[in-house]
């Protein structure tokens, strides 16, 4: 019964420190509170590093997106557009690999890489073509010695003397490997001021061959039909 | 602070980081809390440093404690692991006697009522160390022989052994003191 109420005593018992041990733990919790907001901060920094590179991930994303769209773009011409302007990338090798491999991507996006590629191929031998074309016609234009500034001037543009433009006005044109006329008689005819008018084997005039064919590209077609004539009868 | 009411509620603001609220819980509980470390630990110092840390380490784990009206016996329990760990790093202390001895029980003499509380801490802490833990955590905090040999890591005799002799110290020291 002693015992019981001597552990009752010490139970209740109380003892003050004689030092101040709340500064004590004060500045333990301040040092926990401290760990706990480099904590929460950490984690706060972690969450914003990671939000960065979700978003610096998805702008690549989306700006490789746009890199394939333009360049899309870049291969395929606009519908206004002339068809050289386009000037799509010579010797480009279509990603046929890619598109095997790349199993993920639908079948619309193979199906558009394959057109696209196809587009290629028809644009690079148009591309081609009007090249050729280009050089035939600076070929003969050189050979000819024709003025170029006056060939890829618009026939009305031309100063119309006579009643024939473009070959009889350019001072630097010899006729004389197409027609059987020399600049003798040329001139001699001139200076009687009668109309001239070769009269082709075929029935329609030099005049009007030329006349038919004012584009500059369809020039050369001209020339070379006069080529393969041999007879050019001349009408007084 | 008188009501275990207002206890929860400074808890709560604890819980919440209310600085005001582990002010009043410490100066509520301290005293108490220091009393019981001070029957473990001999030295006022040690003493100190513990209270300061078993309130730290409660502070921190609050969010542990399940049921707020039990908040004095767990910041008892914190205070008491602080002070085995204490002792079992200074080691001062062997749970092991080759001596085997009778257990008796020693009635404590009827002048333990008369004293005061200060009066009987002394005594206490001027028990030897085996002694006093034993005495503690039996006497005093109610463990069981098995609790006790599980917390000091030694058998159950020896627990049983080491509060008999602790008795009979205290029953000479009050014999020799007040009579």
């Amino acid at each position: 019964m002693s015992e019981n109420r001597f552990i009752k005593k010490i139970l209740d018992a109380e003892k003050r420190p004689s030092n101040d041990v709340w500064r004590s733990v004060e500045s333990q919790m301040e040092w926990a509170f401290e760990k706990k907001k480099n904590s929460a901060n950490n984690t706060k920094l972690f969450l914003f590093l990671l939000l960065v590179l979700i978003a610096l991930g998805w702008i690549y994303l989306s700006r490789n997106e746009e890199t394939s769209i333009m360049e899309l773009e870049y291969i395929l011409p606009n519908e206004n557009e002339s068809l050289p302007m386009a000037s799509p990338k010579k010797n480009w090798i279509p990603p046929q690999s890619k598109i095997k491999t790349e199993g993920s991507k639908s079948s619309i996006e193979n199906t558009m890489a394959i057109k696209v590629h196809q587009e290629i191929e028809i644009i690079q031998s148009k591309e081609t073509m009007t090249q050729s074309h280009e050089k035939n016609i600076s070929s003969i234009i050189n050979e000819e010695n024709i003025n170029p500034r006056q060939i890829h001037q618009p026939l009305s543009s031309l100063p119309m003397k006579d009643s024939h433009p473009i070959l009889w006005t350019s001072p630097h044109l010899n006729l004389s490997n197409y027609v059987n006329i020399s600049m003798e008689d040329y001139r001699l005819h001139k200076r009687v001021g009668e109309n001239l008018t070769f009269t082709l084997p075929s029935g329609f005039s030099l005049f009007s061959l030329l006349k038919e064919n004012e584009r500059i590209q369809d020039a050369h077609q001209t020339f070379q039909k006069l080529r393969n004539i041999e007879t050019i009868v001349i009408k007084y | 602070m008188k009501k275990i009411e207002e206890t929860v509620t400074y808890l709560q603001k604890c819980i919440l980081g209310d600085r005001m609220a582990f002010k009043a819980i410490y100066e509520f509980y301290h005293p108490k809390l220091y009393y019981v470390i001070s029957r473990y630990i001999e030295n006022d110092w040690d003493a100190e440093d513990l209270l300061s840390t078993a309130f730290v380490k409660a502070f921190q784990n609050l969010h542990v404690l399940e049921n707020a009206d039990r908040f004095y016996p767990w910041l008892k329990k914190i205070s008491i692991n602080l002070c085995l760990d204490h002792l079992r790093k200074t080691k001062t202390t062997h749970y092991s006697w080759e001596e085997s001895l009778e257990i008796q029980f020693f009635e404590l003499p009827e002048v333990i009522n008369t004293i005061g509380e200060q009066e009987i801490l002394e005594l206490i802490r001027k028990m030897p160390e085996g002694y006093r833990t034993v005495f503690n955590l039996s006497i005093i905090e109610g463990y069981t022989h098995q609790e006790i040999a599980d917390m000091l890591g030694c058998s159950t005799s020896n627990t049983k052994t080491q509060l008999m002799k602790s008795k009979a110290w205290l029953k000479a020291k009050l014999e020799k003191t007040y009579e």
